[in-house]
């Protein structure tokens, strides 16, 4: 079978997706037919999407079709059903109202006793600030606009002093999430911030350090290594004070900014002729 | 549910409306071009179907009998001159999805939407009765009242000139 | 009625307690926020990493591409719901990776590699193929709401288009 053969039993059959088993042999020799039936199934499965003005009348016909033989109708009630408006004296009404009155502060009472009890159940200490080391704030950002910043920069940088900066900022960003977790005690999380961090680490800043120039390595490479020693030590600290379930993925973090700042020392001593 | 239809519980026949107005019209559309038309042409198409219901054999394919009809209807009114021929309409609703391992650009789409509207009438009906209601080449030649060989040809040709204008347009990937 | 208001006092100081108890322990909205996008803050971990060790522009572009996926899917899922503050949050994201992103690193190919480079043209055809249909839906749904998505959105594919056209060129050619 030739390819015009071919081309014809495509455009002339049932189905181009399964076409007879000599044509069926011919594409899977033949790249030309088998890309004229790759534009042709790429027509046919879209010719569905060609719009159409919606029809605006199928409703009327069926409600014409349907028309049933009396229409329903809604009556009134008669009078003597009606219930009749309720009529208090100004007495009531002042009753009323005082009792709204002492209501109202007996909740706010109950409130503001509710929460006294409640610190004092869970008395301990109350929201803890890691400093991620460059004496920042916590960031209110949403993470995921951080992370997405520090990816831009990524794919932006030009040098590899500039991947080193911006990995390093990565790796903060993370950090930046600790002290929430830990307060909260959510573990899991904290599992997962950790690997995450210990990868960036290892896996992007140490690596990437490497391919810095010899000439550069202290300027790039001492201020992250100095910013990871804070953070080693904060994330220490905060280990100490933390519940026992979080405690293990925080000693990971602390190790793994150990490593990273030791690792960027050496790799700066390397350099020093 | 036709056979109930052609007892006369007009339920039923609802039922079957529900069914197939929309792709009915949705054809009729393509080959008028014009909505009101597809409407009517679509209205008057289920009044036949349902005054001729004892007439259709339960058990054959009442898509195409409707069909059928539909073009009969659509013939008719061409020769006493109700039909208007008009230019396919530029302002069109947006592209539905498509399957994603095929889908067309927009820009694509939009070629694609040209080339069907542009096929000779009689090309693109025999067409979109293969690939939108997926009727075989002898339900085809029953509904435009043609021999099996013609609507082959009549496919054959619509896909032929599809080909022809869009494959500038298509960069499929061959593995 | 000293008795009854007793009872009703202590009533209303209970009901007072547990009123202020959910309040204190309720997890905070940011680790609601970590939980539910962790797949995202995942995705964003390892593309920077993919990101920040490579040095060839194409392979970034690649990179790009997949995060594109990512973050379209939380568009199309946040517009699926209504949910007009994500969509527009996550429509934002994306324009930023568009055009900071993948667009800048497109540029930075084409600058180097052969005006119809193969590759090029099927990774821009391959984000064309994600961005289109969903640029279709956030315009098909018509919610009021997803209006900002849909803009960030069409800017963002537009950047994209313009490149891959030829139509926007590198500021500073490389040396």
């Amino acid at each position: 079978m030739n390819c015009q053969e071919c081309q014809d039993q495509l455009l002339s059959c049932a189905d181009p997706v399964a076409p007879p088993v000599e044509v069926e042999a011919h594409l899977a020799e033949c790249h030309a037919c088998r890309q004229q039936q790759l534009m042709l199934l790429q027509i046919e499965a879209n010719v569905a999407r060609v719009p159409v003005p919606p029809s605006e009348v199928k409703e009327h016909f069926l409600r014409q079709l349907l028309e049933p033989a009396q229409p329903l109708v809604e009556f009134p009630r008669p009078d003597h059903a009606r219930r009749p408006p309720p009529t208090w004296s100004r007495r009531q009404w002042t009753m009323l109202a005082v009792g709204c009155a002492a209501a109202l502060l007996l909740t706010v009472c109950g409130i503001w006793l509710g929460n006294m009890l409640s610190r004092r159940l869970h008395d301990g200490p109350g929201p803890m600030v890691v400093d991620p080391g460059k004496g920042k704030k916590p960031p209110a950002k949403p993470l995921v606009a951080m992370l997405l910043d520090c990816d831009l920069r990524l794919a932006q940088a030009q040098t590899a002093e500039q991947q080193v900066e911006s990995l390093a900022e990565l790796a903060e960003v993370l950090h930046g999430e600790t002290a929430l977790l830990a307060q909260t005690g959510s573990d899991t999380e904290l599992h997962a911030l950790a690997k995450l961090y210990a990868k960036v680490l290892d896996k992007g800043l140490v690596a990437r350090a490497q391919l810095v120039p010899e000439g550069k390595r202290k300027s790039t490479l001492n201020p992250i290594a100095e910013r990871l020693a804070q953070a080693s030590s904060a994330t220490a600290k905060l280990a100490e004070k933390a519940a026992p379930k979080v405690v293990e993925p925080l000693q990971v973090m602390v190790a793994a900014a150990r490593t990273g700042n030791a690792q960027l020392k050496a790799l700066m001593a390397e350099a020093v002729p | 549910m036709v056979a109930k239809a052609q007892q006369g519980e007009r339920p039923a026949f609802a039922v079957l409306v529900e069914a197939y107005w929309d792709r009915l019209y949705r054809w009729l559309y393509h080959v008028t071009h014009d909505r009101h038309t597809a409407e009517d042409l679509t209205q008057e198409s289920f009044l036949k179907a349902l005054g001729a219901l004892d007439s259709f054999q339960v058990g054959t394919n009442f898509q195409a009998w409707l069909f059928r009809i539909a073009h009969n209807t659509l013939v008719n009114a061409t020769r006493a001159g109700r039909r208007n021929k008009q230019a396919f309409p530029e302002q069109l609703p947006a592209f539905s999805q498509g399957p994603l391992e095929l889908a067309m650009t927009r820009e694509a789409m939009q070629h694609l939407t040209r080339a069907v509207g542009r096929l000779p009438h009689e090309f693109r009906a025999a067409f979109l009765l293969r690939v939108e209601e997926d009727l075989s080449f002898r339900e085809i030649a029953d509904v435009l009242g043609t021999t099996e060989d013609t609507a082959r040809w009549r496919v054959f040709k619509a896909r032929k000139k599809l080909l022809e204008v869009l494959s500038p347009h298509l960069e499929p990937e061959v593995s | 009625m000293i008795r009854r208001l007793s009872v009703i006092t202590l009533s209303i100081a209970l009901a007072g307690v547990f009123l202020g108890e959910p309040a204190r322990t309720a997890p905070p909205q940011r680790l609601l926020d970590f939980q539910a996008d962790f797949h995202i803050i995942e995705a964003l971990v390892d593309g920077g990493l993919a990101l920040g060790t490579e040095d060839d522009p194409l392979q970034r572009a690649r990179h790009c591409q997949t995060l594109t996926t990512v973050l379209a899917e939380e568009l199309e899922d946040a517009a699926r719901k209504n949910a007009g503050p994500r969509a527009t949050e996550f429509g934002t994201h994306l324009e930023a990776l568009l055009v900071g992103g993948l667009g800048k690193n497109l540029l930075l190919a084409r600058a180097k590699l052969p005006a119809n480079d193969p590759d090029l043209k099927r990774l821009g055809d391959a984000v064309l193929k994600l961005l289109l249909p969903l640029e279709e839906r956030l315009t098909s749904q018509e919610v009021t709401g997803l209006e900002p998505a849909r803009k960030a959105l069409a800017q963002g594919r537009l950047e994209i288009e313009n490149i891959l056209k030829g139509k926007t060129r590198l500021e500073t050619p490389l040396k």
